[in-house]
């Protein structure tokens, strides 16, 4: 069963299926929370709006209509829970980007390759947090989620286009902060 | 594409990103080979794009299923209702206020002692009754 589309698979759980429900999260869980994670920039947050994106998803599965565009479906419920959270923050100020909150371990190395690595994962990860909040959202389903510029204006609700000059802002504004900073003395 | 006729930024970023039909991508790469400074554009976004793939996905601490699946979901914590619950708290606040208008503070004092008068009369059991000293000191 785990070799099946995603789109068999919410079909399969609206036939009654749980098990065909259980492998789409276990497939998606992941990939979605690693997207909340970098636009709120705290796990903690992202876990819990990970666990609402599916419960949301789960309540919609029967009206989901089988195009082949499950992921941009999910991650248009993400994006959507993402902005709602952002837009209360705002509101609420004091609730800060805890870009500073890295558990992963580094990739081999010694402990100065580690210490540059990890210092390197930070600067991206605030960089990344400065960006508008439309320019990030298409950042990182492009460049982390490996998406395409149609799948991402299906799940941001926009058109190709507009997809092509968020992306090219987002990159020039990542240049500017990432490549000047680096080539500082 | 003339090598004076530059691609714009967001054509460069498709190309870049293999979102160009395959003659439009070739005549691009065609003109970055002989233009410095739209190689460069193309260099700089490729640089970009591996300091980002630097930084890997973060895992969730634990699995999610256990917390989705149908029939799985107690109450909604108490976190996510607080806003809910606040504001119903100010808005039967205000409903409160408006019905029962500002409050007496005199009668309020007022109240208060002869509550107490008669909550000692009952303990030094001088009321027959504590329903009788309720009567008795409230006047009713």
């Amino acid at each position: 069963m785990t070799d099946r589309s995603d789109d068999q698979l919410v079909m399969a759980y609206a036939r009654g299926e749980e098990r065909a429900l259980r492998i789409l999260v276990e497939r998606w869980e992941r990939p979605v929370f690693a997207f909340l994670d970098r636009m709120l920039g705290s796990p903690e947050e992202a876990e819990d709006l990970c666990q609402d994106t599916f419960i949301k998803m789960i309540r919609a599965a029967d009206r989901y209509r089988p195009e082949g565009k499950f992921q941009s479906w999910l991650f248009r419920i993400a994006g959507n829970l993402a902005r709602s959270r952002l837009r209360r923050r705002k509101i609420l100020r004091w609730l800060p980007l805890n870009t500073e909150h890295d558990t992963t371990p580094a990739p081999g190395g010694d402990a100065l390759d580690d210490l540059t690595g990890a210092e390197d994962r930070l600067r991206v990860r605030r960089a990344i947090s400065r960006l508008p909040e439309r320019q990030r959202a298409a950042l990182i389903l492009k460049q982390y989620q490996d998406m395409s510029y149609q799948q991402i204006a299906d799940s941001m609700d926009t058109t190709v286009n507009s997809v092509q000059m968020l992306l090219h802002r987002a990159m020039q504004a990542l240049r500017k902060d990432l490549l000047s900073k680096r080539n500082e003395p | 594409m003339t090598p004076s006729e530059h691609p714009t930024g967001p054509e460069l970023q498709a190309c870049h990103d293999g979102e160009l039909e395959d003659t439009r991508s070739a005549r691009i790469r065609a003109h970055c080979a002989s233009c410095a400074a739209c190689r460069g554009e193309l260099e700089a976004l490729a640089s970009v794009a591996a300091l980002l793939a630097a930084d890997p996905d973060r895992a969730p601490v634990r699995p999610l299923w256990n917390a989705v699946r149908p029939g799985s979901r107690g109450p909604v914590p108490l976190g996510r209702m607080g806003w809910g619950l606040g504001l119903a708290a100010c808005a039967a606040g205000i409903a409160a206020g408006l019905v029962f208008g500002p409050v007496d503070q005199a009668t309020t004092a007022a109240t208060a002692k002869s509550g107490w008068t008669e909550t000692m009369t009952i303990w030094n059991g001088q009321a027959t009754s504590p329903l009788l000293a309720v009567f008795e000191n409230t006047g009713d």
